[in-house]
């Protein structure tokens, strides 16, 4: 296990400025390989800029981004292909139906003859869209377009998704079965990037979330909404237990074995000072991560 | 590949949204068809000969001018009425070819299908190609169903083959620069309004211009600019594609007026202006295309070339 976990989005000072407005600005933002953060803001807050950003749909005033470590200012073509892009509106043709939907953009995304049918069966699969799959899309709900749109940017299997508000104008039976599915990326390890109104909308789903309040971060609000920071100890781990429990702004610390969980600061530099701040105190670490789940159940 | 999957997709999505046009469309080339058989038929056995000098020249006495010109049309009627019907399909080109095009892009960028199709696709030049292919099919398919009233050519005296089809070529070349200048526009605009009013006025442009252009530069005493100039306007295009109606036509009143250029020399190599001006025309509409791709994509490499040069690998 590597101590040091991997970056899949890093943005460090970007800021978008379009008619005479800052849409954003400096947004200093690390998402890491599997984590879900969810960006949370009102109307008018930059969310969908900064997702688009972040899809190299929008080339910000200023600022640098990096996605799975390409910078992809420069380089779209090849951040593109990692990116599963979920925008607000779903953008879908209405008299096509689902399959034909999912059969295209696996074409588009380069997917063989063979394997395409595979995942757009896999797909429709996921989202529960079976019975729709030769429906026309205009028959479709709000929420089954919604996942529609969720199973074409998943089509090509990318690690990466962003979802632009996933669950707006969904009813309760439509919000429920999109946050399985949402919760269902999770498991499947991918990096999910969420656009949200309310935190009550994604908390069952974002490791991470960050408020934004028109166009800026607010740092010190960042905060885990159900994530665990996990550490696995060589050696005694009951004194890494204990140390970590006496310090300020860490609770809920558990552990199973060597592998301890708990929760705490979120930020990748933050967790990294609470690693060195445990090796200084003579505990060594073999590993180091965030996970959903805590000590206890199951290992990530 | 991926660029023929977007292309494939976006012709199924306007037969689907247009099926009854689609169908009279077919209707109308197998019309077409049959109008093709009579024709063959009428070349076995027509009612006209090919020549008639003896009827203009019964008709024109009264000016010295008048005749020559009458005497012209009447002996290449059936290049005239050919000309005539192609200046009309250019025309309906020009009206319909924006109309089903300015608006594509401005469309797909108010309902979010741009964000999609860039970040499916990767590239906007597939995505500006599709949206070239799904204009053109449909305005083809209209003036297809026009394409019956051709026979009214050959119905009347006909022409030469060759000239049929360089004829035609122009028309196509034009019609692929007219959905180049839409496609353009629908980058460009905010509103489809915008796109639709701007494609009118650059189309109404290029091929009104030239020939403005042209007759100020004759009264302005500059001949050779102005046969340059009027050369490469679509509809004397179409008229240099019918090279005999055009030479007999350059021996008329006509040609102390508008004297297009005929040929066009490079070395010892000498092309009919007109097969000059299909290559124009197409080499314009891949510019427009191009261009178009380089409005839709925000990160563009000719938009990023600094950052890619600074970054180095990338990575």
């Amino acid at each position: 296990m590597n101590a040091e976990t991997r970056r899949a989005i890093e943005l460090r000072g970007v800021a978008l400025h379009q008619g005479g407005r800052s849409l954003l600005r400096s947004i200093d933002l690390t998402v890491e390989e599997g984590q879900a953060c969810a960006v949370v803001g009102s109307n008018g807050s930059g969310k969908s800029a900064l997702l688009r950003i972040v899809a190299t749909l929008c080339r910000p005033t200023a600022g640098r981004v990096r996605v799975g470590g390409w910078d992809a200012l420069a380089y779209p073509e090849r951040v593109r292909p990692m990116i599963g892009y979920v925008p607000d509106e779903p953008g879908l043709a209405e008299r096509l139906t689902p399959m034909e939907h999912l059969l295209m953009v696996a074409a588009q995304r380069g997917l063989g003859r063979a394997d395409r049918r595979a995942a757009a069966e896999s797909m429709l699969d996921l989202v529960d869209l079976v019975e729709q799959r030769q429906s026309p899309v205009e028959m479709l709900s709000r929420g089954q377009r919604r996942r529609l749109a969720i199973a074409l940017a998943l089509v090509h299997d990318p690690p990466i998704v962003l979802l632009d508000e996933p669950l707006a104008e969904v009813d309760e039976v439509g919000r429920s079965e999109l946050i399985s599915v949402l919760v269902e990326l999770r498991a499947m390890g991918k990096t999910l990037l969420l656009a949200s109104q309310a935190q009550s909308d994604i908390a069952e789903v974002a490791d991470v979330v960050v408020p934004l309040v028109d166009g800026s971060l607010e740092p010190a609000a960042v905060r885990a909404a159900t994530s665990f920071t996990w550490i696995e100890v060589l050696g005694d781990p009951i004194v890494a237990v204990r140390r970590l429990r006496e310090r300020p702004g860490i609770d809920d610390v558990r552990h199973e074995g060597n592998f301890i969980t708990f929760r705490g600061p979120v930020a990748p530099e933050q967790r990294a000072e609470v690693a060195e701040w445990l090796v200084a105190q003579g505990i060594h670490l073999s590993g180091l991560g965030i996970t959903g789940t805590p000590a206890g159940g199951d290992r990530p | 590949m991926r660029t023929l999957a977007l292309i494939r997709w976006e012709l199924v999505q306007a037969a689907r949204a247009a099926a009854p046009h689609v169908a009279l469309t077919l209707a109308g080339l197998a019309s077409t068809g049959l109008v093709a058989g009579g024709v063959f038929l009428l070349d076995l056995w027509s009612p006209f000969p090919a020549t008639v000098n003896a009827v203009t020249t019964v008709v024109w006495t009264s000016s010295s001018t008048a005749p020559a010109l009458s005497s012209v049309i009447g002996e290449h009627r059936g290049g005239v009425a050919y000309f005539v019907l192609l200046v009309w399909f250019t025309i309906i080109a020009v009206i319909v070819g924006p109309a089903l095009t300015a608006g594509a892009l401005v469309r797909d960028r108010q309902s979010g299908r741009l964000d999609r199709l860039l970040a499916d696709a990767s590239r906007s030049d597939a995505v500006v190609l599709a949206k070239l292919c799904a204009g053109l099919v449909p305005l083809l398919l209209v003036l297809a169903g026009g394409s019956p009233s051709l026979s009214f050519a050959w119905l009347v005296g006909g022409l030469a083959s060759q000239e049929a089809v360089a004829g035609g070529l122009v028309l196509l070349a034009t019609i692929v620069l007219i959905v180049a200048v839409a496609l353009v526009c629908s980058a460009a605009a905010t509103t489809e309004v915008a796109a639709l009013v701007s494609s009118y006025l650059v189309l109404g442009t290029i091929l009104v211009g030239p020939l403005v252009g042209g007759a100020a530069l004759v009264l302005a005493g500059l001949r050779a600019p102005a046969s340059a100039l009027l050369a490469v306007d679509p509809l004397v295009a179409l008229l240099s594609a019918q090279s005999r109606l055009a030479s007999g036509l350059a021996g008329t009143v006509l040609a102390d007026l508008l004297s297009p250029r005929q040929a066009l020399a490079i070395g010892k190599t000498t092309a009919p202006m007109w097969a000059a001006d299909v290559l124009l025309y197409l080499v314009v509409a891949s510019v427009l295309v191009w261009l178009a791709s380089v409005i839709v994509e925000p990160l563009h490499p000719v938009k990023t070339w600094r950052l890619r040069r600074s970054d180095g690998e990338g990575r």
